[in-house]
């Protein structure tokens, strides 16, 4: 369905040119639905305007449904009003001299496919019930609130059936309860239609929320692409576990060899057991490795467990209430610990605990410590 | 810098390319191309020539000639100086107060006093600068014969509007609508929560004012300041009207009479020396009020939004600071209306109600000069503001939307024209239409040509304008099929229609009360209204010419009203 390779595009003047995407690479298959994910400036929006071909790349190649829109070498740019998909932004873009039907109108008025007033009515009335908006067809554009403007944006950029829909932060705009509620039918909407999205977004529960697959950029560069739940249970970088859900992060050095798919790990005055994926030749015994550690996977009590692996003595520092769950900062005798457990435990600063990390829970990060 | 510019456009698609290279194209011309013929005729040896004719040779001498004159420092320059100083301070002070009783205190009928503080802005200054003169001339003025005969007093006087005091006080008086409207705006948009904090750290009032509120308008007020004293030393009107006949040698009358010599030919080559140096004065200040306006826009504390301001109680004061603005309004807008419409129907000096008559209005009216002034006035009025108009579109869309390099080049270029005085923009077009055979001198078309360089404003209002429009809303459309030309008509044009016809409107009334270029163009072809009143006062047709004067502060009104009532309401809603 849609093909980047190498993609590469900097801002500025020549001399201080700041390079937004770095040779970035992924393909999206049909019916998918692929996330880029990264923080503000990691160079996920611009490749997401590459892509609808309102910025020009520098180097690399795209191809949408078979056909070459860009590439650099071969001097190819299909400008944004030939290229078929469809695209949320991140203000929306609702034209405000228009109304809701004008609006979603627009695209089968002014584009490719030029149509006959009774199949313009048709499609509009057609898309408009899919976003629920068929009753304010008529409403001037500035008096939608922000979730209804962003159903005449989604209805605007499906209106003309496009095989790829392009999402820029689309729920970025709208308060806490209302970006749940759309996100469910966003999602639920885009599996009904079968076409293949591509949704750029600096939220990642948003992101292993509603997609087939991950791709986390950070600094203009993909540093790991792959399923949602690979992405949170096995970053490779310690990029991607900072970045997705909160992470523990522990340097230290390896002092056994492989055994039973487990090494074992010096971290300061502590042994850390932690489980490998079977091919694991490269965490030779006095290589330096980071453990990461997500804090909901670790078990925290006031006596031992059965298995005492990795259990240590903590003191609780500093406890956060959270509704949901409880949110706990201890310190052990090599270094913090971050806990998140059930809300309804009692645990006071100052309380002694033993905490436990089972070894599947330590992960050998790929990349070196971070500094 | 063309070159990349060309390269820059030649990408884009090529009906969009041509488009906004033409606006590019005209803004040199209108611009660039007579004030670079006016700095070489500088060094031109011009006595009893035009600057390129064959013979003619280069030279430094009208640079000696004028500068070593001894006039230019024994009068133009002192008078210049009080002039333009008495006027700002005058000026500045009535604005800043002003605004601060509208906008910042309790005064009664804030809304009237909105609208009676800014619409004598319309009234052409001609106009205003004559009624002047039949209130307090100080053989015949109105006031005078008033005050001799209540006191018994001998005449003339005993007050003198042609004097250095009149001269300052009707043209600091002219230009209060202005720096009213400038800081108004400030005011407004200033967060009253800053001045909130000061008096949260036990700040007294007026400490808060001291070193809160003056602090974080200084900026603003020192654009103010730069506009406004570009404003008084281009100012013609009353120099021409008031300080002439009180003997006063203001530059821009001074340059005037240079390029009307009284016999002989005028020396080109020595008025483009003395435009020399307000050149670069006003690229001088132009680089001062661009620093000034960014450091008032980093001072993110004055934002376009609107605050609902805290009033200061004005007390007992209430009630004289309101009569203030009435006799302000009194001074500017009603007696010049009553005394216009007076001395149209009773000749002057004679006060029998007997032999008041409408003739005048009947006599000015039919004649044939005066409907050409009529025509001319709107066509080169409108045919410009529909120029600037365009260019400022284009020009706001270049230096908004794209990345070419020549578009802060264009944004100078545009700007530029408002630090330059208008009888030095009048000689350069007169000057190089007169060399260029082309034919449009003399004709209306070159007042056309001349009126199209006031693009300063309306190309800042575009841009304000096309910043509120997010880039989005155009990408939108890009990708939902529409082309450049398609977004601009459905997208772009709608959004910015509002904008558009409020700088043709501002644009059409600054023609309609044009005179400094009127002036300097003139040729009995051209005629505007402006022109059309000063030659009948200037040659005695008093009836007539005030007649003229009070036709035009009743169109002006009316106009005014009109487009308050009905456009502004409008253009609020979009």
């Amino acid at each position: 369905m849609l093909i980047v390779r190498q993609l590469r595009k900097s801002y500025g003047a020549e001399a201080g040119a700041v390079a937004a995407v770095r040779g970035a690479s992924f393909v999206i298959e049909q019916g998918q639905s692929f996330t880029l994910l990264g923080p503000s400036g990691c160079g996920k929006t611009t490749t997401l305007r590459c892509i609808a071909g309102l910025e020009r790349p520098e180097g690399g190649e795209i191809v949408l449904d078979g056909r070459i829109v860009d590439s650099a070498e071969r001097g190819i740019h299909v400008p944004p009003y030939e290229r078929p998909l469809g695209m949320v932004f991140q203000s929306y873009a609702i034209w405000p001299h228009m109304s809701v039907y004008e609006n979603v109108a627009y695209p089968l008025r002014v584009g490719r496919q030029r149509m006959g007033a009774s199949e313009v009515n048709g499609r509009v009335t057609e898309t408009l019930k899919l976003v629920k908006m068929e009753a304010l067809a008529e409403r001037p554009a500035p008096q939608l609130s922000g979730g209804q403007q962003q159903r005449v944006a989604l209805a605007r950029a499906l209106v003309s059936r496009p095989r790829l829909l392009l999402l820029d932060e689309p729920l970025s705009n709208l308060d806490a309860k209302l970006r749940e509620e759309m996100r469910l039918e966003l999602s639920a909407l885009v599996r009904t239609l079968g076409i293949a999205t591509l949704y750029v977004t600096h939220d990642q529960s948003e992101a292993l929320a509603m997609s087939h697959r991950v791709a986390v950029m950070d600094r203009g560069a993909i540093v790991q692409e792959g399923s949602p739940q690979e992405i949170y249970s096995q970053p490779r970088h310690a990029f991607v576990a900072g970045f997705v859900g909160a992470a523990n992060f522990f340097d230290g050095t390896v002092v056994s060899p492989p055994a039973d798919g487990m090494i074992v790990v010096q971290v300061g005055a502590a042994r850390l057991t932690c489980s490998v994926p079977v091919p694991a030749q490269h965490h030779a015994p006095g290589s330096r490795v980071t453990v990461v550690v997500r804090p909901e996977e670790v078990a925290i009590g006031l006596q031992a467990p059965g298995d005492d692996a990795n259990v240590f003595r903590a003191t609780v520092e500093e406890v956060t209430y959270l509704g949901a769950a409880l949110d706990c900062r201890t310190r052990t005798a090599w270094g913090p610990l971050s806990v998140r457990t059930q809300p309804a435990r009692k645990l006071v600063p100052g309380a002694q605990v033993l905490v436990r990390i089972p070894p599947e829970a330590c992960r050998i990060l790929e990349g070196q410590a971070i500094d | 810098m063309f070159a990349s510019a060309l390269r820059g456009l030649r990408s884009a698609a090529s009906l969009q390319g041509l488009v906004l290279l033409s606006a590019g194209a005209l803004v040199v011309w209108l611009v660039s191309v007579p004030l670079l013929f006016l700095l070489a005729t500088a060094f031109r040896d011009t006595t009893d020539a035009l600057p390129f004719e064959p013979g003619v040779a280069w030279t430094l001498g009208n640079f000696a000639q004028v500068f070593l004159n001894p006039v230019l420092y024994r009068q133009v320059v002192p008078d210049t100086l009080v002039y333009t100083a008495g006027a700002v301070v005058l000026t500045m002070t009535l604005g800043i107060l002003f605004a601060w009783l509208v906008e910042r205190s309790d005064v009664p009928l804030r809304d009237f006093l909105f609208i009676a503080i800014v619409s004598p802005v319309i009234v052409p200054t001609v106009v205003v600068a004559i009624a002047w003169v039949y209130l307090l001339g100080p053989s015949t003025g109105w006031v005078n014969l008033l005050l001799r005969s209540a006191f018994g007093l001998p005449g003339p006087g005993p007050l003198d509007v042609f004097s250095v005091y009149g001269t300052i006080i009707v043209q600091g008086l002219a230009l209060v609508p202005l720096s009213f409207l400038f800081m108004s705006a400030a005011f407004r948009s200033m967060d009253p929560a800053l001045e909130d904090a000061s008096a949260l750290c036990r700040a007294r009032p007026l400490t808060t004012f001291l070193r809160v509120t003056l602090p974080v308008l200084l900026p603003t007020t020192l654009a103010l300041l730069i506009v406004v004293s570009t404003l008084t030393l281009e100012g013609f009107e009353i120099p021409m009207v008031i300080g002439v006949p009180a003997r006063m040698q203001i530059l821009s009358t001074w340059i005037f009479f240079a390029i009307n010599p009284p016999i002989g030919l005028p020396n080109y080559g020595q008025i483009a020396a003395i435009a020399v140096p307000f050149v670069i004065l006003g690229a001088a200040l132009l680089v001062l009020y661009n620093r000034a306006t960014r450091v008032a826009e980093r001072y993110a504390v004055v934002t376009g939004r609107a605050y609902r301001p805290r009033r200061a109680a004005l007390g007992r004061w209430r009630y004289p600071a309101f009569a203030a603005v009435l006799v302000y309004l009194l001074l500017m807008l009603v007696l010049p209306a009553a005394v216009m419409l007076a001395a149209a129907l009773v000749p002057v000096g004679e006060a029998s109600r007997a032999s008041a008559t409408l003739q005048p209005f009947l006599n000015v009216l039919t004649s044939s000069t005066t409907l050409l002034a009529f025509r001319n006035t709107l066509l080169a009025g409108g045919l410009s503001a529909t120029i600037v108009v365009f260019i400022a579109c284009c020009v706001a869309w270049i230096v908004v939307r794209t990345r070419l390099p020549a578009r802060y080049l264009l944004d100078f270029m545009t700007f530029a024209p408002l630090t330059i005085p208008a009888v030095i923009t009048g000689t350069a077009i007169g000057l190089l239409y007169l060399v260029m055979p082309i034919g449009v001198y003399g004709t209306v078309w070159i007042l056309v040509l001349a009126y199209a360089t006031r693009m300063a404003v309306a190309t800042r209002i575009m841009r304000a304008s096309l910043i509120q429009v997010h880039r989005e809303l155009e990408e939108a459309s890009h990708v939902s099929g529409a082309r450049w030309h398609t977004t601009f008509r459905r997208i772009l044009l709608p959004l910015l229609a509002p904008a558009a016809i409020l700088s043709w409107l501002l644009l059409f009334i600054v023609s309609f009360r044009e005179f400094t270029l009127g002036m300097l163009l003139y040729r009995p072809d051209n005629v505007v209204l402006g022109v059309h009143i000063w030659r009948l006062y200037e040659r005695g047709y008093i009836q007539e010419a005030s007649a003229l004067g009070f036709v035009m502060i009743v169109i002006v009104l009316v106009v005014g009203f009109l487009a308050r009532r009905y456009l502004v309401p409008r253009l609020g809603e979009a």
